[in-house]
């Protein structure tokens, strides 16, 4: 597949303004590598997360094609323009396409990468994955 | 005459500082970025100007200012160099709010957090001036008000134990403070705050002044103790109030810049401590945001980590080198 085929994916959580994002080398990065995405965090060194700043999260996913919000506490856009109004900005919020994890990702999900990468795969390229609906994923209503 | 200068430089200074934060960040930006977002441009770079790296900075100086002041006040009240904002348990009340709010599962959205947190830090005004109107001494209101943070803190720490762990969290996350989720839309409220809380400041500078040489020297002078205690209590608790909500427990700040400016300019006379308290606050408030934000950029550091880490060896090194002219 070619490089500008993939699209891009910002997957965050925001509190406060502080933003947490998956590093580089995290399983969610590596996913997004099986899956055919480019995530826009991939060059933050090691696994795990890290706090990066607002204006960070703006600049790199403000042409986001896909963005995943690492919380099920979130049930739809509103709820997450209620925690930042400025993440509107993100192309991903804008044109719908923002995913939350499900209830049940962090003890379901984990044990079950190969669904979690297909769901992905299917967030990431919807018209490959046309009838699939994604079992650890959940696209917030407007 | 020299003290009056050196307090222009350091505000002009400060009027800088805000400049830089606004200019220094992920994205680079010069002067021309930056009319182009004064005009209205629509790009993500003047977005981010005007609705990231503004506020936040404008919070951090004001903020800064606001604790930093705070600060001063409590500590020349109780006589202790280790008095600080949130002796009175102002912070504690606060998180309490915001526990009660995050983890019962009612919200999370941000105005939810600030009004919890408002609510909570509320609570503990209303409690602390009752006893602040009945006690006798400083001594006994500065033991219950760290008494009160206690019993805050217990509460929220059951709170935690009956939590689910997501919330817990997102909980854990707010007592890190920043100026980051501070929007254009807060800008008046705090600036109102700021601007009520100065100017009923400049009238406690006389209070302050006899206090200095405690309560009962300035009954002796004249001062009404238990009003100004209330006003000096007052005060001191809606600034920690407001900006916690805002932007969560800030450390060293509001302990450390009355101690810096005392240094720097070479008196306790709260006449000039009250204004250069308020310019050194904001001045070392937005250093150590920019510093916190692009030191190891993109990954933005707790503002806390730069206060304490800036401040401490400032305080240090001031109070060695008078040692050392003395």
């Amino acid at each position: 597949m070619e490089d500008s085929e993939k699209p891009k994916l910002v997957w965050f959580l925001i509190w406060k303004g502080v933003v947490y994002v998956p590093r580089g080398e995290s399983y969610v990065a590596k996913m997004a590598e099986y899956a055919n995405a480019n995530y826009v965090f991939s060059d933050l060194n090691g696994t795990g997360s890290a706090k990066v700043t607002l204006e960070d999260l703006l600049l790199r996913g403000s042409d986001a094609d896909v963005a995943v919000y690492s919380s099920y506490r979130v049930k739809n856009v509103s709820d997450l323009l209620e925690i930042d109004s400025r993440l509107s900005e993100i192309k991903a919020v804008k044109t719908g396409r923002i995913y939350r994890i499900s209830e049940d990702y962090w003890q379901l999900g984990l044990l079950h990468t190969d669904v979690v990468v297909k769901d992905l795969a299917a967030i990431y390229h919807p018209d490959k994955f046309k009838d699939y609906k994604p079992r650890f994923f959940v696209k917030l209503e407007k | 005459m020299k003290r009056v200068i050196f307090f222009l430089i350091l505000f002009v200074f400060s009027l800088f500082s805000v400049f830089a934060g606004i200019m220094i960040g992920s994205v680079s930006v010069s002067l021309k970025d930056m009319l182009n977002a004064l005009n209205g441009s629509e790009d993500i770079k003047s977005y981010i100007i005007l609705n990231v790296r503004l506020p936040r900075t404008v919070a951090a100086y004001l903020g800064g200012a606001t604790l930093a002041l705070s600060g001063l006040l409590l500590q020349t009240y109780f006589r202790n160099p280790l008095a600080g904002p949130y002796v009175l348990g102002i912070s504690s009340a606060a998180s309490f709010g915001v526990a009660l709010y995050v983890l019962s599962g009612i919200g999370i959205g941000y105005y939810g957090l600030v009004g919890s947190a408002m609510a909570g830090s509320l609570a503990a005004i209303v409690l602390v001036l009752i006893i602040a109107s009945r006690v006798k001494s400083a001594v006994t209101l500065l033991i219950i008000g760290l008494m009160l943070g206690y019993i805050f803190g217990a509460l929220e720490r059951i709170l935690i134990t009956f939590a689910e762990s997501e919330a817990v969290h997102q909980f854990v996350l707010w007592t890190f403070g920043s100026f980051s989720g501070v929007t254009c839309e807060d800008l008046p409220i705090i600036f109102s705050v700021t601007l009520l809380v100065f100017s009923f400041a400049v009238f406690l500078a006389k209070p302050l002044n006899a206090l200095l040489m405690g309560e009962d020297y300035a009954k002796s002078m004249g001062v009404n103790v238990k009003l100004t205690r209330v006003a000096i209590v007052l005060l001191s608790s809606i600034s920690a109030a407001v900006i916690t909500a805002f932007a969560g427990i800030i450390a060293f700040i509001g302990l450390a810049t009355p101690h810096i400016t005392r240094l720097i300019f070479r008196t306790s006379d709260h006449r000039a401590l009250i204004p250069s308290v308020i310019v050194c606050g904001a001045l070392i408030t937005v250093l150590c945001d920019i510093f916190s934000r692009t030191i190891v950029a993109p990954i933005e550091l707790p503002i806390s980590v730069a206060t304490s880490l800036i401040g401490a060896p400032i305080v240090i090194s001031l109070i060695l080198r008078r040692k050392r002219i003395s």
